[in-house]
């Protein structure tokens, strides 16, 4: 069995791939600080359980994830993560993900997760599912869900920063179009200002700020 | 006193005085214009006896008269002659008959012109007053106008709506309130603009700090804790034990040094009492040490004013431009210069680094150089961005204070 490990932080992967090492001794540990590593590790190794944080430097696990998935459909994911917010978490197992455990859990969680989709099972961690079960009983709307698939590209874009010429080249499309999408965007997310937009990729766990 | 009243009071008084002279004018006049007709009848009665005329001639002179008459009635009168101030009496020498007259003619002549002329004065009088109290009374309304208005800003209401009328005056006094209204008005916005501003700024520094802990400390406590359970697992092998506890230590100390920066960032205990300019050389000796980048300062100045709140935001404004050179710049190099010019104090920070993508435009700013725009804003200071070598960045604020002395500022930095 391979694990792949993706997480900027070093002390927790050093920890978590010591951890899963002495726990699961058949098992191959691999560590990778970021999408890009990631890869190369999954074309390298066939790679079964994938332990994905969220808020990585680059690119947010929640996009990294589907990424993934459509290279290596039967890849198993579980995301490991400080954010504990039900919209997080329904927005992250909505990509395809078999698990999500919170890094505040009891360290024999992670173990019981990676089991458990191993057997073909979804494992979300106690706390964090009955919270999700409220949330999908509230029927609340995922602000997320409405903007269409070139409105949240260009929102990444706006996340990250970069300006609109840039985000026009990267999604080959016009300036116009990115103006456009951005007061979409804004009215649909019920903000402002750019700023306001920055925040609430960040506080969604779309961007991190860089420490 | 209300105008209508004093008006009235005054008005009377004026009246009254005039109605005193104009009285005792009459009065002597009167008096001098009995008399001289007394003494014309007089002379006109004695001449005409003089005359020795019977009494049908006299009586047909007298006729028309309207002062004297004649009577054969030799009771009538007294003496022979008398004037007094009711009637004058001529007796002829043969005691057959009496000229006589009484001013009562000249005297109500006299009453009458009397009557009439006072009669003009309370009517005049009476219709001043009347006048002028409805055109006072009527003028002056849009006086109490203005009162409730002015109580109404108390209450924080800004609108000053009056109908002026058309007395110069007070359409002049009206619209001088109404543009103090205004600017009363436009400052309160401001303050409250300004408050906002302040708090959403407090704000975003309490999320970042929140982040920081989520982010960093958070994660580090994560880690510790994976160890631990570790070390339950394997108590058995003392190897491992041993470098597990090893971990466990450097860890803790990440977690301080963590803790100890967020403390320093959350509030630079020296500031304010050493002075922004040893503070700044502080932290700055500090972020050079730990980012391994080369710092040259410039603090000229030994005689530094405090304001705190300046110092403050100037403190942060620092804070936040190193940050961003070690996120984004990759910078070997960074000069800091603190320097008072005329009325300015002008910080300049300047790194070799890779410069902004974008310049003085405010549409693409991080969330970084918001902040610090905002900061310099709140202090009244100008921000400017340079990024033609590297990235400039230069802060005036204006200087208002007195200069104090500030005793440590003579030390440099390394």
């Amino acid at each position: 069995m391979h694990i792949l490990l993706v997480d900027d932080h070093a002390v927790v992967r050093q920890g978590y791939s010591a951890l899963l090492s002495m726990m699961l001794p058949d098992a191959t540990i691999h560590e990778a600080e970021n999408a890009r590593q990631a890869m190369t590790c999954l074309n390298q190794h066939a790679v079964d359980v994938v332990i994905l944080d969220i808020n990585l430097e680059q690119a947010s696990g929640l996009n990294v994830a589907p990424r993934l998935l459509n290279h290596w459909p039967r890849l198993k994911i579980i995301f490991f993560s400080m954010f504990e917010e039900a919209s997080i978490v329904n927005r992250a197992m909505h990509t395809g993900a078999c698990g999500y455990i919170s890094k505040r859990c009891r360290p024999e969680i992670m173990l019981e997760a990676v089991k458990a989709v191993m057997a073909g099972k979804t494992y979300i961690e106690h706390e964090l599912a009955i919270n999700l079960a409220s949330y999908a009983y509230n029927e609340k709307k995922d602000i997320f869900d409405q903007l269409t698939r070139r409105e949240f590209d260009v929102f990444m874009g706006v996340a990250k920063g970069q300006k609109r010429s840039r985000i026009a080249q990267d999604l080959n499309i016009s300036d116009k179009t990115v103006s456009n999408a951005i007061t979409q965007l804004k009215s649909k997310l019920q903000v402002k200002t750019s700023t306001e937009l920055v925040h609430l990729a960040i506080d969604n766990g779309y961007v991190k700020i860089a420490s | 006193m209300k105008a209508s009243k004093k008006i009235t009071i005054v008005i009377s008084g004026v009246y009254l005085f005039v109605s005193v002279i104009l009285a005792a004018v009459f009065f002597v006049q009167a008096k001098r214009d009995v008399d001289a007709e007394t003494q014309a009848a007089l002379a006109m009665a004695e001449a005409l006896i003089a005359q020795q005329l019977t009494f049908d001639q006299i009586e047909s002179v007298l006729q028309h008269s309207r002062h004297l008459h004649v009577t054969q009635d030799i009771h009538a009168f007294n003496g022979d002659s008398t004037a007094t101030q009711e009637y004058i009496s001529v007796k002829d020498p043969t005691n057959k008959l009496t000229i006589y007259g009484a001013p009562e003619a000249e005297n109500a002549e006299i009453f009458t012109t009397v009557y009439q002329v006072f009669g003009i004065l309370l009517f005049s009088y009476i219709l001043t007053l009347v006048l002028l109290n409805i055109s006072v009374r009527e003028k002056l309304k849009p006086l109490s106008s203005l009162s409730l208005a002015l109580d109404q800003i108390g209450e924080g209401r800004y609108a000053v709506d009056v109908d002026p009328g058309d007395i110069e005056e007070i359409r002049s006094l009206v619209s001088h309130y109404q543009t103090m209204a205004d600017s009363l008005y436009r400052r309160k916005q401001k303050v409250q603009h300004l408050r906002a501003r302040l708090a959403t700024l407090q704000e975003r520094e309490r999320q970042g700090l929140a982040r920081e802990l989520h982010d960093n400390l958070g994660q580090l406590i994560t880690g510790i804790r994976v160890q631990s359970y570790l070390l339950k697992q394997q108590a058995g092998s003392p190897a491992f034990v041993q470098r597990t506890a090893n971990l466990l230590e450097q860890q803790c100390e990440e977690v301080q040094s963590g803790i100890r920066q967020i403390t320093h960032q959350l509030y630079p205990v020296a500031l304010h009492r050493v002075g922004l300019v040893v503070a700044l050389q502080e932290m700055l000796k500090r972020w050079a040490e730990i980012h391994g980048i080369a710092l040259s300062c410039h603090f000229p100045n030994t005689i530094l004013s405090m304001s705190p709140e300046r110092d403050m935001h100037l403190y942060r404004i620092t804070q936040e431009a190193l940050s961003n050179i070690v996120k984004h710049a990759h910078a070997t190099k960074v000069t800091v210069s603190l320097e008072a010019k005329d009325t300015q104090l002008i910080l300049s920070i300047h790194d070799n680094g890779v410069g902004l993508q974008t310049l003085n435009d405010t549409h693409h700013d991080g969330l970084g150089m918001e902040s610090m725009r905002e900061r310099a804003s709140l202090i009244r200071a100008t921000f400017n961005v340079n990024s033609t070598d590297g990235t400039a960045l230069s802060i005036h604020v204006p200087l208002t204070e007195q200069k104090e002395i500030d005793k440590n500022a003579h030390i440099t930095c390394g």
